[in-house]
């Protein structure tokens, strides 16, 4: 593997100090969120009710508890859950490119979800009702997760997990589900069109208490729970075989690993769409500033990742006030060319 | 104690071991030697536990290896690698640290830079690990595994360092520096097991000599038992004449061969 560029000998600064940064800079976005937006209720006023100068009248208090609210906290859910899949990935794969959106787990949740909005009313009455309002999700997550198990399968054979296997198996199984996609979009109608078009290029603006609810069983164990996998995610990085000679459980560590992924991505991408970049850009930029320790790289993750979400959720609202972008555009507009970076800081570099 | 019964092993259908039988002792540095090929290092990846024999048991202080979960297995050996590639920035204080943190009990908060002092890289913690060379990188492993086997004896028994070619990228005197620390521990009362190609510093260290040819252990002993002519010149396939040197050992092997 190869030298990712560092910053000057020992200026790493201490983790509680990025810590609390993280932190700060989670609650000034999280406020300015909240009094950013189309409907009238501007930061003064937010500010005013919070120090108990004013009270908010009923509208207000309605646009801030299930609209802002809903939306800011998934907005933190979602890129928690997409930073520290990405984190987790990595880690696994041993490389600093590996992505759940990128290899090939977006389009698996994207082909259900797809499936889900046009073949959705083809379902038993039974199961409908079973599901209820939220097939869209159920499927996503279902896609994503098979996605996961098939790559998994596919890049750890014999032992050993191949980054080339990966990434090509990621490539084939981007295509055959884009090809699934297309043939999907050619038979829906022009709602369903529409439909299925938003939610490829992923939003906040569907956010609503019951939908978070759906997710957060899935998410915030993986967030909690990830830094348990810290230990053997850093002995993994010297190789298989070394961290078993370091006493960790590595096929344990794998599927766990797996598993986390496949549940935190899955359900962000469900209920979200496809938001690409988060799972890279965060532990990429988070390991220049503190290094590669998984103990406090996946805590970091989780704040920053939901912090550059709701920013970008707010670049997305106000952009084209009142009309709202895509969330997905904003990430990918801000992600590629740091991706981009990464790749060429390493070219003619060994270990891709 | 480190016993080996009978170990079978075959990989894509070739046969890589073949009915091998080897103790080592702690308080001994044994030596396992043999041309490429010869199984050394799926011999040493048995003895670890990385790869299961097909038949053939190995039992590691009294314990079948196959029974011991990966933590009480850390606790009790330490394995360095040949290569070790490591896949993000970290530093070299920190690859140490997962040395400590793999086999249970306190260390000294010197420890790091004690063990990096050892190894001849001292006041190199905080250096980034990818902007060393391949020497100094196999010393921050070798200190790593110190690390994980920073206690010599356990109430469990003694602990076990593995080596598969340690000094493979390192001069001459950097050889010594490593050779004599393993030697320091198995004087401490640990076990040493270390995979060498040189067999002059194989005389030089070991008190125990394994030689393997093709899967099998042509000779196992003391080093003026293995270290002949016949036996090297069978196992080497071409001939190898050993020389006596009264000054340093028993023996000494220049890399002459001939008539």
């Amino acid at each position: 593997m190869v030298a990712l560029p560092l910053p000057d000998e020992g200026s790493r600064p201490k983790p509680r100090h990025i810590t609390l940064v993280l932190l700060a800079l989670a609650a000034g976005v999280s406020l300015l969120s909240l009094g950013t937006g189309a409907a009238g209720l501007p930061p003064a006023r937010l500010l005013a009710a919070l120090s108990g100068i004013d009270a908010l009248t009923p509208a207000e208090s309605l646009i801030l508890h299930d609209i802002r609210l809903p939306r800011l906290a998934m907005g933190l859910m979602v890129g928690a859950a997409l930073a520290v899949a990405g984190a987790l990935m990595q880690g696994l794969f041993r490389n600093p490119l590996a992505d759940p959106g990128i290899v090939g787990v977006g389009a698996g949740a994207g082909l259900g979800a797809v499936l889900a909005i046009v073949l959705g009313g083809l379902l038993p009455p039974a199961l409908a009702a079973l599901i209820g309002g939220q097939l869209v999700p159920f499927a996503a997550f279902l896609g994503g997760w098979i996605a996961t198990l098939i790559l998994a399968r596919a890049a750890m054979s014999g032992g050993r997990t191949s980054v080339a296997t990966l990434l090509l198996a990621g490539i084939a199984l981007g295509a055959l589900a884009g090809a699934a996609t297309g043939i999907l979009t050619f038979l829906a109608d022009d709602q369903q069109l529409r439909d299925l078009t938003f939610w490829s290029m992923g939003s906040l603006a569907g956010a609503s208490w019951a939908r978070i609810a759906t997710a957060l069983p899935l998410i915030l164990p993986v967030v909690l729970l990830a830094p348990l996998l810290a230990r053997a995610l850093n002995g993994l990085a010297l190789g298989e075989a070394q961290a078993a000679h370091m006493g960790i459980a590595v096929e344990r560590t794998k599927r766990l690993t797996i598993l986390a992924t496949a549940a935190a991505a899955g359900a962000a991408t469900a209920i979200a769409g496809g938001i690409g970049f988060i799972g890279i850009v965060v532990p990429h930029l988070l390991r220049l500033a503190c290094g590669p320790d998984h103990r406090t790289l996946l805590p970091h993750a989780a704040l920053l990742g939901g912090t550059l979400l709701v920013a970008a959720d707010m670049i997305a609202r106000t952009l084209t006030a009142p009309a709202e972008l895509p969330i997905g555009i904003v990430t990918a507009t801000l992600g590629a060319p740091i991706f981009l970076w990464i790749l060429l800081r390493r070219r003619g570099l060994a270990g891709i | 104690m480190l016993d080996a019964r009978n170990l079978t092993l075959t990989r894509n259908r070739r046969p890589v071991l073949t009915d091998i039988t080897l103790t080592a002792r702690p308080g001994e540095v044994t030596a396992l030697i043999g041309p490429n090929g010869a199984g050394k290092s799926t011999l040493l990846a048995a003895l670890t536990g990385d790869l299961r024999p097909d038949s053939g048991s190995i039992h590691l202080n009294g314990d079948d290896l196959a029974t011991l979960p990966p933590r009480a297995l850390a606790a009790r050996r330490a394995v360095l690698t040949q290569t070790t590639e490591v896949a993000f920035p970290f530093t070299v204080a920190e690859l140490i640290c997962l040395g400590v943190e793999a086999s249970p009990g306190p260390a000294d908060p010197a420890l790091i830079d004690r063990l990096l002092t050892e190894v001849d890289l001292p006041g190199m913690a905080e250096r980034p690990y990818h902007a060393l060379s391949g020497g100094e990188a196999q010393r921050v492993h070798f200190a790593r595994i110190l690390a994980q086997a920073r206690r010599a004896t356990t109430p469990q028994g003694p602990v076990w360092l593995f080596l598969d070619e340690p000094v493979s990228s390192l001069d001459i005197a950097h050889q010594l520096l490593v050779m004599r620390r393993a030697r320091r521990f198995a004087t401490e009362g640990g076990g040493v097991l270390a995979v060498l190609h040189d067999l002059n510093l194989t005389a030089m260290v070991a008190d125990r000599v394994v030689l393997l040819a093709q899967g099998r252990c042509l000779a196992a002993g003391p080093p003026a038992e293995v270290l002949t002519d016949a036996l090297l010149s069978e196992a080497y396939r071409c001939p190898i004449r050993t020389c006596r040197s009264p000054a340093s050992g028993p023996w000494l092997l220049p890399q002459m061969a001939g008539g």
